[in-house]
């Protein structure tokens, strides 16, 4: 029965993943605005997938979602949360635009916490200019639920209560470090628009 | 071990053996790889075997016999067919105290499924345009040096085999017009990585059908051959 | 309509009867299932999701708590089956506990942080000992197969989907999801399980109690839905609890003979966890009954620089109106006990500085840094006391 329905599931996603896949993943190299917000410069090719519209994030990779994620989001309002889920009444972190710095960080390993990030663990946190504006910059490390060491890095600020939030992850073998010197390039590149 | 990726086995199966007879699709890397000087030591990671009935509703249950019959076979015959190229097979435990193999063997995993989805299934990715490059990294050193490997294979197959119930069940469904329904075929997907670097240098799926079985020697050979195809050794 | 409605009637029929020819022996000590039977293939899976399991991050690794753990199970199971089960400490926030058919057992921390003493841990390792030896799972297996019906299939997925996270957790977890057992084998798990923990001595209440307990917390839920899910008796898809299985505890223990709670030592073996564990429930963001089980465990009066700490974060996430008031007395409070977490200092000093309180603040910080040398969030901190320098 196990076999049954987890295949049922399976073949379910990759039939979405699938067509999805028709519709949507394009390269993208170079200068990228993100929302009319920010915008950001890549030096490699990246392959990007459809905004999602729920949580408003765009993902970004290059050898694979798993291997390799930079996920941006842009003007999140109070009450968003970063979490796609089908059921309405599920309680889930959510965004407050009075947040303090720290609490965005928390904000944001309480959604990998929930988005299957076992041992979610923010490591450093530290002031970091977000284009002109005062962000905060940190590392998290963590797991996927079946045991594969997780590294991740990423950047966020608050203009006018709306959050701006770049996360990248990647398993801590050999990943991610291959793409280090990129992400810390593009964590430097972000310009207001 | 490999099971994300191997849990597609069944499903990549279900819809290459529409075609029904044998099919491989070996990708090889596209970074450059340098030649071995000598005949090669191959360290066969844990191979991932599991034979299952496939009943008449469509669940499937794991057999441990033939999966443990399955998996001998399929040893015997890796061995033998390297072993005429000249090659040593090195079987290795993945020792669960080894954080680092550990680490490894769950990169593969996900990279193995990555490639899976991105490469055989068709949803290409763009940053990977005329690449094949996928690693495993430079850790893959420490597993090498106990036995002083040059490669380390990994292998996956699931066989599914029907009940007498399954096969009538296909029959009738066929007879109605519904055409589709598995009657069981065995499926593989293998990855061969160079000790030096970590790069998955070959990667091949292989289906065969319902016809032939790998609880036989026979149906072993044939599903070892057809997996190990133009593996660059 | 009439069509769909028959064939309901079919399947519940096909059911019943299937429950008549799948009953088998009970495992005895030490018995492995020989290679050609299904029993061998699901134990083969099992085994290979517990592998998974070991190598997994979810696993608690702790010496102390798995040998507190062992120890318990050893006394209910008693010493013939007690290295025939592997007792598994998994970090995952719910309230759960199953049992694979090879002996792979699962206690989630979301349990260990609600049972009040180790009475109740027992009960639960005694129930779910039950449905090892009375090997449900293969019970279960043969019922779906004699049935072969998609319907069956779709109520044991819809059991899996209960759970929250299911999707994203590993299958290790999902095939544990997908063992519930039906009500009357969690019925005889009840009784068997019932014999077990108070055979060991263990204090006869607490098999009713953990299932009052749980229910009262449920209530003071945020969640509606699981509110609706209590007078539907089904919070724990896995393990039905209805009012009829409740009252026939209740029974169980008016005509059983007293025995020991042990307290005291849970309390013990579950302190230096609490922390960690409750902060794994508030991920879950369900404050009204998060901030009933810190009360309650409050009361119990152990603990207090932690459990003050605790709900001052609730607070201070929640947000409702006062809520940041709430939060600051709690850490004040908290702080004055010596097993207050460092980072009740953290939290003391943004609470302070939010209010611009900013001289209290420095100090609330500045005690944090002494404690933590390499404290994540120092950069912060540092640049925020040079700017109010």
């Amino acid at each position: 029965m196990m076999v049954a329905f987890v295949r049922n599931g399976c073949l379910a996603g990759l039939l979405v993943t699938a067509m999805a896949g028709c519709v949507g993943i394009t390269p993208v190299t170079g200068p990228l605005d993100v929302d009319g917000a920010y915008r950001i410069t890549l030096g490699e090719t990246w392959s990007a997938y459809p905004r999602d519209t729920r949580t408003k994030l765009r993902n970004l990779t290059i050898d694979g979602d798993a291997l390799n994620s930079l996920t941006f989001a842009a003007s999140l309002e109070d009450g968003h949360t970063l979490i796609k889920t089908y059921d309405r009444e599920r309680l889930l972190p959510v965004y407050r635009s009075d947040m303090s710095q720290t609490e965005v960080v928390e904000f944001i390993r309480d959604s990998l916490s929930v988005g299957g990030m076992a041992d979610a663990t923010i490591t450093s946190l530290r002031p970091e200019p977000f284009g002109p504006l005062e962000g905060v910059r940190f590392d998290v490390t963590g797991a996927t639920q079946r045991g594969l060491n997780m590294s991740g890095t990423g950047k966020a600020a608050i203009e006018d209560g709306k959050l701006h939030l770049i996360i990248y992850t990647a398993p801590t073998e050999y990943y991610f470090e291959l793409h280090e010197y990129e992400v810390n390039e593009i964590l430097g590149s972000i310009e207001l628009l | 071990m490999g099971r994300i990726a191997a849990r597609l086995i069944p499903i990549l199966a279900a819809m290459t053996l529409l075609a029904a007879c044998t099919s491989t699709a070996v990708m090889k890397t596209t970074n450059e790889v340098q030649p071995l000087e000598r005949d090669a030591v191959i360290l066969l990671v844990e191979p991932d075997v599991e034979l299952s009935l496939l009943k008449a509703a469509g669940v499937s249950e794991v057999r441990a016999d033939w999966t443990e019959t399955g998996k001998a076979n399929v040893l015997t015959e890796i061995e033998t067919l390297l072993d005429e190229k000249g090659h040593r097979l090195v079987e290795h435990e993945i020792d669960p105290g080894n954080e680092r193999e550990v680490q490894i063997v769950k990169l593969h995993e996900i990279v193995g499924a990555t490639i899976l989805s991105h490469r055989f299934m068709g949803q290409p990715l763009p940053s990977k345009r005329g690449k094949f490059d996928w690693s495993l990294g430079p850790g893959v050193n420490d597993m090498a040096e106990t036995h002083d490997a040059d490669y380390a294979l990994f292998l996956h197959a699931r066989g599914e085999y029907a009940s007498s119930g399954r096969q009538a069940v296909a029959i009738g469904l066929a007879v109605l017009g519904a055409g589709g329904v598995s009657t069981g075929g065995q499926g593989a997907y293998a990855s061969l990585v160079d000790m030096r670097t970590g790069d998955i240098i070959w990667f091949n799926v292989a289906f065969t059908g319902p016809g032939t079985d790998m609880r036989e020697q026979d149906g072993a050979k044939h599903l070892v051959g057809a997996i190990l195809k133009d593996i660059p050794l | 309509m009439r069509l769909v409605r028959l064939m309901a009637a079919l399947t519940a029929f096909a059911v019943l009867a299937a429950c008549a020819t799948t009953d088998v022996d009970p495992l005895s000590a030490d018995m492995r299932p020989s290679e050609e039977t299904d029993e061998a293939g699901l134990w083969l899976r099992m085994d290979e999701a517990e592998d998974l399991l070991q190598q997994s991050a979810v696993v608690v690794r702790d010496p102390a708590l798995n040998a507190y753990l062992d120890e318990v199970f050893c006394n209910v199971a008693g010493e013939a089956y007690c290295d025939d089960v592997r007792v598994y400490i998994v970090e995952q926030p719910y309230f759960n506990a199953n049992m694979a058919p090879n002996g792979m057992m699962q206690v989630w921390t979301g349990l260990l942080l609600r049972a009040q003493n180790e009475a109740q841990l027992a009960f639960v390792l005694g129930h779910e000992f039950a449905h090892y030896r009375q090997r449900h799972s293969l019970e279960q297996w043969r019922e779906i197969n004699n049935v072969a019906n998609a319907s069956v299939l779709f109520s044991v997925g819809v059991a899996a989907a209960g759970v929250p996270n299911a999707a994203v957790l590993g299958n290790f977890t999902l095939a544990a999801q997908l063992y519930g057992y039906g009500r009357d084998k969690e019925r005889e798990a009840d009784a068997f399980g019932f014999d077990y923990f108070t055979g060991a001595g263990y204090d006869p209440d607490a098999a009713a109690g953990i299932w009052e307990y749980l229910i009262d917390e449920t209530e003071a839920s945020d969640s509606e839905r699981k509110k609706r899910q209590i007078a539907r008796a089904s919070i724990f898809s896995t393990h039905p609890v209805t009012a009829e299985r409740v009252e026939t505890l209740r029974r169980f223990a008016d005509d059983a003979e007293t025995g020991r709670e042990n307290e005291e030592a849970f309390a013990a073996a579950i302190a230096p966890f609490l922390n960690d564990w409750l902060a794994d429930d508030l991920v879950l963001r369900d404050f009204g009954q998060h901030l009933y089980l810190i009360d309650h465990k409050i009361e119990a009066g152990e603990n207090l620089g932690v459990l003050y700490f605790r709900r001052g974060e609730a607070y201070r996430l929640r947000r409702e109106e006062g809520d940041f008031d709430r939060a600051l007395d709690n850490y004040r409070k908290a702080v004055l006990f010596d097993d207050v977490p460092a980072q009740g200092w953290m939290a003391l000093g943004d609470a302070l500085q939010r209010r611009g309180e900013n001289a209290e603040a420095r100090a609330a910080y500045g005690k944090y840094l002494e404690l933590m040398p390499d404290a994540p969030e120092r950069a912060i901190i540092e640049a925020w006391l040079e700017e109010k320098e």
